[in-house]
């Protein structure tokens, strides 16, 4: 039997990815959570972490953050506003982020920017994670 | 006019068209760019918006206050409308075509405005309409983390009741013809959504089945509260890159229509010169062929 059901991520730079795969793991706001052919429909908001995707019985993984996931009986639609492979990471850039972050933190600001500062930290951190991973420093 | 003047006159022409033809050119790589990103942004918007009409259309008893209007004591609704108009003028009627279609769309309410691009912003001030002075954004350079930021104000208005309901006026670029759009952004209108969805390309607009068992992580009500934001953010940056695009697509059918309208002017202009200038030297033959003649 086909095991196989459809992924589309889709985010307003570029469609990411579309195609059959057999399963994946995404990182939603409660925890991460294992996506096969017929699951039961959901829909579930994106937190930041990872989204991991299995072709072919090879894994690959990226950098997700935000959005939302419509999971259907054949298929699946991830709309997301940052999706990115561990190669395309901006290590520069997501070091910059978390010293800027880091910064806003340590200063004693509202509680809304508080929370914004540890959402950009927390983005910043997991980029940094996953590109560790994969790239040579 | 004598030779004098219509030889200044084509310079001046000469001059305004080196300007219009420039402000062409810029409009015209401004709209290349703009139509990579309006080509990227597209299948997201049309599939956020599909995706959206699906989870509505299976969210039978779910309820949010982000789909039902709120009334006050009295009934009366607070209602907010976002303009984005352009930056600047000389872009035929796209700045006129957005304000018209905001005025008929507050017709004598009481409404208040969220103006984006300094045309509609001077407007809907000087003719004083109750304009919000700190929702200061610029249509250039549509970006996400500004659609982020907007979103992140109107739903901060919305949230703590300062309004009802909000919609957003703005152009659209459908092929090569611009409609001025209204959306209604807050609360969600599923019956917009039908209408939108339906003008997408894809296929799968039809299939409705309503899928009963459909389970929300963590709970309906938490994943609204991302899902909307999420979704307004993808949507406005969508809107800003179609308002981008539709200015400098305006600009440049102007622009080019004022060169060669400059043009036109031109030939004649210089016809005339020419003329006037054949009759002064035949004058002067004729009037040193008289002299010799006596």
């Amino acid at each position: 039997m086909d095991k196989n059901f459809h992924l589309e991520v889709l985010t307003p730079h570029r469609k990411f990815y579309e195609g059959d795969v057999e399963e994946i793991i995404v990182t939603i706001t409660t925890g991460q959570i294992g996506i096969l052919k017929g699951h039961i429909p959901m829909t579930a908001a994106v937190g930041t972490g990872t989204l991991q995707i299995k072709k072919d019985g090879q894994w690959r993984e990226a950098f997700i953050s935000g959005g939302f996931m419509e999971v259907k009986r054949d298929s699946v639609t991830i709309l997301s506003s940052a999706v990115e492979w561990p190669e395309e990471i901006d290590i520069a850039r997501a070091q910059a982020a978390k010293e800027r972050a880091e910064e806003k933190l340590r200063q004693k600001r509202s509680k809304q920017e508080h929370l914004l500062a540890e959402a950009a930290l927390k983005r910043a951190l997991m980029r940094l994670q996953i590109a560790s991973k994969y790239q040579k420093m | 006019m004598g030779k004098r003047d219509i030889a200044l006159r084509i310079k001046s022409v000469k001059e305004t068209r080196k300007i219009t033809r420039a402000m062409y050119l810029i409009s015209a790589s401004k709209f290349q760019k703009a139509k990579v990103m309006l080509d990227n942004v597209r299948p997201y918007y049309h599939k956020v918006q599909l995706t959206m009409k699906d989870i509505l259309l299976h969210t039978g008893e779910v309820t949010s206050h982000y789909l039902e209007r709120k009334e006050d004591d009295k009934g009366n609704k607070k209602k907010s409308v976002i303009v984005v108009t352009g930056d600047k003028g000389l872009c035929g009627a796209y700045n006129h075509n957005v304000i018209k279609t905001t005025q008929e769309l507050i017709g004598k309410e009481e409404v208040n405005l969220m103006v984006i691009g300094e045309v509609g912003r001077r407007y809907f001030i000087k003719k004083g309409y109750n304009v919000d002075i700190e929702f200061l954004y610029t249509a250039q350079n549509p970006t996400t983390a500004i659609a982020g930021e907007i979103s992140d104000v109107i739903l901060n208005a919305y949230n703590r009741g300062l309004t009802d309901e909000i919609s957003i006026v703005y152009t659209e670029m459908q092929g090569l013809v611009q409609k001025v759009r209204v959306l209604r952004l807050l609360p969600l209108d599923i019956d917009n959504f039908m209408a939108l969805a339906n003008e997408g390309e894809e296929a799968e607009k039809n299939e409705v089945i309503i899928d009963s068992d459909m389970i929300y992580e963590p709970s309906a009500s938490e994943v609204f509260d991302v899902l909307v934001p999420e979704y307004l953010k993808g949507l406005i940056y969508s809107i800003l890159v179609q308002a981008f695009a539709s200015e400098h697509f305006a600009r440049m059918i102007a622009m080019d229509g004022a060169t060669s309208n400059a043009d036109k002017m031109i030939n004649r202009l210089t016809l005339e010169y020419n003329k006037l200038r054949q009759a002064s030297i035949t004058q002067e033959i004729s009037e040193i062929v008289a002299g010799a003649s006596v």
